[in-house]
């Protein structure tokens, strides 16, 4: 699986699942700060879901001053352009314009393309956004990257489609539970309309990781998790989906680190492990 | 062996705390022990960092650097002493913790600064003014500020909502769709826009364990 890095711009790794609460923004906030901080990389983090919650986990209570400073997001992106702000018409679109440093450290950076919540109105417009303009503008402007990671909403629509066009790799987080393999069947068949539609397009399943999102009861989830565990590699067998040795583990340290709270981050803190192995598995 | 004066004592000790902490940290320790009686603790208390310590913009003052970085780190060390910028240790903590810099044993803000420092120097001007413009903020994200500024851009967005209501014929309740329902199948219907009109009292009462209570639903 292993990519030459910095030979044509960077790795781009959506996140999905279309099944929700499976831990997708806390994925990408945590590998996105990883990459930045631990392997040194230059970084760039979209939220793709109008939830925002991936904006929140990165910008935390400075998300209300964007709200109300009127910052660029991804609705400007595909709109493909910033709207007039007192004065001057609408203007064009910018790299600048719609993103936020979230850390800095010399020449790199980890930068954000923020979501806000009526990004859920290009759904609803009568003309739909073009599913391309995301990877057009990424192209563009954020080819000096080493990575680019894309938080996908957890329900198949136009923004998947964008995320496809946009990526490399997909990254699959899933929760060993009864109803965890419901949004595999989805997935598969979402990612080979894509593939059947975009012939020149390679996108890669990166693997699977088993997010343990709920107490494990001092047995490792016991039968419940088992069986969940049995239906999920068989799934990914059927999919021929690699899963990530290194789980991440039970522990209320997660939703804490993603409100910025660092008082305690108990075995989320032991996240690295899997980090280490997911890039590690994509070479970079 | 040679018996020790209390002088070289006192040195000796004064060296072995110097090589742990630095020259810096013992004179700021120091000055903060000369004032330190339990009579005057509380009206101390209230007195400036200033009256303490030297304050972190001398800090800035005595290091190299551009001048663009030293007017920005001037700036941000001057709302630092002053208590605009990173008003709470735990804001000093959370903004070494999120640059994976220990800070676990963080005693004050002024220490927290000195960690800081490496990471501020190597950030560019534009990265500092970021910084300084959106340092004011305390704490972790709290959902109602939150909850707030989303009301608030999405009536700049999309009108208040009585005057979305004015604008609306009426209509059976039961058949009023939400825009993200009318959205095509599989559409993301993630967060409707009556999110943003739940009145200001009902999300205020949801602040630090006011509004739901779980333990009751539990015992019931």
């Amino acid at each position: 699986m292993a990519k030459a890095v910095g030979k044509s711009g960077p790795i781009t790794v959506c996140v999905i699942n279309l099944k929700g609460g499976v831990g997708k923004s806390t994925i990408t906030a945590l590998l996105s700060r990883y990459a930045f901080n631990t392997r040194g990389k230059d970084v760039l983090a979209i939220d793709l879901d109008p939830q925002a919650n991936l904006s929140q986990g990165l910008m935390h209570q400075t998300y209300s001053t964007f709200l109300s400073q009127k910052g660029g997001s991804i609705v400007e992106v595909f709109a493909d352009y910033m709207p007039p702000q007192g004065g001057g018409g609408p203007q064009p679109l910018t790299a600048e314009a719609v993103t936020e440093l979230i850390l800095e450290k010399d020449e790199r950076r980890l930068d954000l393309i923020p979501s806000r919540f009526d990004f859920s109105d290009a759904l609803t417009n009568a003309v739909r956004p073009d599913p391309r303009i995301l990877a057009k503008f990424l192209s563009k402007n954020f080819k000096s990257k080493d990575l680019i990671l894309i938080d996908c909403s957890p329900t198949e629509s136009v923004f998947t489609t964008a995320a496809y066009h946009a990526s490399d790799y997909v990254l699959i987080p899933v929760k060993p539970e009864f109803f965890a393999t419901i949004g595999f069947p989805l997935l598969a068949e979402s990612l080979a309309n894509f593939r059947r539609n975009n012939k020149g397009h390679a996108i890669d399943v990166a693997g699977v990781v088993i997010n343990n999102a709920f107490y494990d009861g001092g047995n490792d989830g016991g039968p419940e998790k088992g069986r969940a565990m049995r239906a999920i590699t068989q799934e990914c067998a059927n999919n021929g989906w690699h899963i990530f040795s290194k789980q991440m583990y039970h522990s209320r340290g997660y939703p804490k680190l993603m409100r910025g709270d660092y008082s305690y981050p108990g075995d989320a803190a032991l996240f690295w492990t899997f980090a280490s192995e997911f890039f590690d598995h994509l070479g970079l | 062996m040679a018996k020790l004066n209390r002088d070289e004592i006192l040195r000796g000790l004064l060296q072995t705390l110097v090589d742990g902490w630095g020259k810096g940290a013992i004179l700021e320790a120091l000055e903060a022990l000369d004032t330190a009686t339990p009579g005057d603790k509380h009206r101390r208390d209230k007195h400036s960092v200033e009256d303490r310590f030297r304050g972190v913009e001398a800090l800035v003052a005595e290091m190299e650097m551009s001048p663009e970085h030293r007017r920005l780190m001037t700036d941000l060390a001057r709302r630092f002493d002053d208590g605009r910028a990173f008003p709470r240790i735990g804001d000093v903590r959370g903004f070494l913790l999120s640059h994976q810099q220990n800070a676990t044993d963080l005693k004050g803000r002024t220490q927290g600064f000195r960690r800081m420092l490496p990471i501020l120097t190597r950030m560019s001007p534009k990265g500092l003014e970021r910084l300084i413009a959106r340092s004011h903020h305390s704490g972790p994200a709290d959902l109602g500020e939150i909850s707030d500024a989303i009301r608030g851009a999405g009536e700049d967005l999309r009108g208040k909502p009585q005057a979305r209501a004015e604008t609306v014929e009426p209509v059976d309740t039961q058949e009023v769709n939400t825009p993200a329902e009318n959205a095509e199948p599989n559409a993301n219907s993630s967060v409707a826009p009556e999110q943003g009109a739940v009145p200001q009292s009902n999300r205020t009462k949801r602040r630090r364990g006011q509004g739901y209570d779980i333990k009751g639903a539990k015992r019931s």
